[in-house]
């Protein structure tokens, strides 16, 4: 679905992205990883089509996102970081806006607004930022877009309003759509997002299934420590070590161990 | 064609686009359009107050109002409306709204160029007729009664000059300028406008000094064709042909607009 070849990206004479490939299927829910500044948002401004790729390309369902024909943005919702305080009610902005998306549900809208305690009457320039956030996230998935990316969606958000938005998610997401989250907090996603991307500067160092990881990686939550752990963390009942999977044991990814192992052993980890 | 033109798709774009403008700058615009109310109203309050009376005004007044409106709303409606584009937050909303390149364009031009003068000439005059009819003697003769003003044009020039179509093509390549520079710069849009214009006048007036100055423009020979010209003909040059520098300069606003608007990047 979506097909992204040699993609490069600098910003003057700072590179940002370097020849970056990867294959993004349909009706999955991606998390993009990454630390602050390694191009996670420019990622997905190309993907969206805000930016021009200096190098190589980007085809998403045959389309290039940067021509942005109508058609292919109605396909397409791109959630930034900041959202706009619109001067209108909820109600008023999905109304007029969601006509440009032929798979738009109002039911969805309204249905989102409320697992998120928001009240689409209010004006917009009146919410605050975690209502406001909540306000634009309920129309992505109401949009019927094939294509969602997100940055950072739940900066600002409250502890209520994370765990929400967890089931909204799961509730609300069309079977055939894809999903890219792109977050640095990892805990606010676990147990929805599988695959996961992380980036490290200018390059993948891992584009895999939560399957294909457990496969390759042993994650232990108990007390006692293991030799030749990866990473180790300690908690308050016990630790959580990442380990090679040699025996091909199942396990329950950590994300956030994940994400502090791959980023301590880069070489190990680098496709 | 349905990826650059679609007409369904263009008057949903239209309908969301006059919304909101209306969001952004409905009541700013309505404030401006009723400045003769608003002027009006402190002119006696302030009269009344201080001097016990209220002074009659004279027949220019509604006419400085309507300029004094007009050069509001080219400076300020586009960086106020369209303005939000250059800005993160607005801009990648505006820019993956599923219509095209040009529908946002042809909206763009419609708005600033058709219905904003059209509102402001409805809603400005109805306010000026009905105060000059309700308070004939302290408000005055109002705009409808200044029209003539192609004939004032006539006495001192000898030339019957189309004044509402010259207002109005000085009215457009003003907004459209305006409009261009509210969507490429990122902050101070009306300043930044302003000092560009200033420097292309600056430029453009010492060329014209460097040409006569060189004798390429022979200013006396100028004067001389001037002179020896047929009422028509002169008629011809002023309502015709000094249009033409004006059409240059929207071709070029225009291309500048959509150029910019079809490249912009967040």
């Amino acid at each position: 679905m979506v097909n992204i070849d040699q993609l490069a990206f600098s910003y003057g004479s700072t590179p940002v992205l370097n020849n970056i490939t990867m294959r993004l299927a349909a009706g999955r829910i991606y998390g993009l990883l990454g630390e602050n500044g390694v191009g996670k948002t420019t990622l997905l401004t190309l993907l969206a089509g805000l930016k021009k790729p200096q190098q190589g390309t980007i085809e998403i369902n045959g389309e290039n996102p940067y021509e942005r024909h109508p058609d292919f943005l109605s396909t397409l919702y791109y959630l930034p970081d900041e959202v706009a305080p619109l001067n209108e009610t909820a109600r008023q902005f999905a109304t007029r806006t969601g006509i440009f998306w032929p798979g738009f549900s109002r039911d969805t809208f309204f249905g989102a607004m409320k697992e998120f305690d928001t009240d689409p009457a209010q004006k917009m320039n009146r919410m605050s930022a975690g209502q406001l956030k909540k306000t634009y996230i309920s129309f992505a998935l109401a949009s019927g877009a094939t294509l969602i990316l997100m940055d950072e969606p739940t900066n600002g958000l409250d502890i209520p309003s994370k765990s929400q938005f967890r089931s909204a998610i799961m509730k609300y997401t069309r079977e055939d759509a894809t999903i890219v989250i792109s977050t640095h907090q990892v805990r606010d996603l676990e147990n929805i997002i599988d695959p996961i991307i992380i980036l490290d500067r200018q390059r993948v160092l891992m584009n895999a299934s939560l399957e294909e990881i457990s496969r390759k990686l042993y994650f232990n939550y108990g007390t006692q420590l293991l030799e030749n752990s990866l990473y180790l963390e300690q908690t308050p009942t016990g630790y959580i070590q990442v380990c090679r999977n040699t025996t091909g044991e199942d396990s329950k990814v950590n994300i956030e161990a994940l994400f502090n192992a791959v980023y301590k052993h880069k070489d190990l980890f680098y496709e | 064609m349905n990826k650059i033109f679609e007409p369904k798709r263009f008057v949903s774009y239209l309908g969301y686009d006059l919304r909101s403008a209306w969001n952004n700058y409905g009541v700013s615009f309505l404030i401006i359009a009723m400045l003769p109310l608003l002027v009006f109203v402190f002119n006696t309050i302030v009269g009344l107050v201080f001097e016990g009376v209220v002074d009659t005004r004279d027949n220019s007044y509604s006419g400085m109002l309507f300029a004094l409106a007009v050069f509001i709303l080219i400076v300020s409606f586009s960086a106020r409306t369209y303005g939000q584009i250059t800005d993160k937050k607005y801009g990648s909303s505006w820019v993956l709204l599923p219509a095209s390149v040009f529908e946002k364009f042809l909206s763009m031009l419609i708005i600033t160029c058709v219905v904003v003068p059209v509102g402001l000439v409805v809603v400005f005059g109805a306010t000026d007729l009905l105060l000059s009819k309700a308070f004939p003697a302290s408000y005055g003769p109002g705009l409808l009664n200044n029209m003539d003003l192609n004939l004032a044009l006539k006495d001192s020039i000898g030339v019957s000059v189309n004044f509402p179509a010259l207002i109005y093509v000085s009215y457009a390549v003003s907004m459209l300028a305006f409009t261009l520079g509210a969507v490429i710069f990122k902050k101070a849009k009306p300043a930044k406008t302003f000092l560009v214009l200033m420097g292309i006048s600056f430029l453009l007036s010492s060329l014209a000094m460097l040409l006569v100055s060189g004798g390429i423009l022979d200013s006396d020979r100028i004067e001389s064709i001037m002179e020896a010209m047929t009422e028509e003909r002169l008629q011809s040059l002023v309502n015709t042909w000094l249009n033409v520098p004006n059409l240059i300069c929207t071709i070029l606003l225009m291309c500048g607009l959509y150029f910019r608007l079809k490249t912009i990047k967040h």
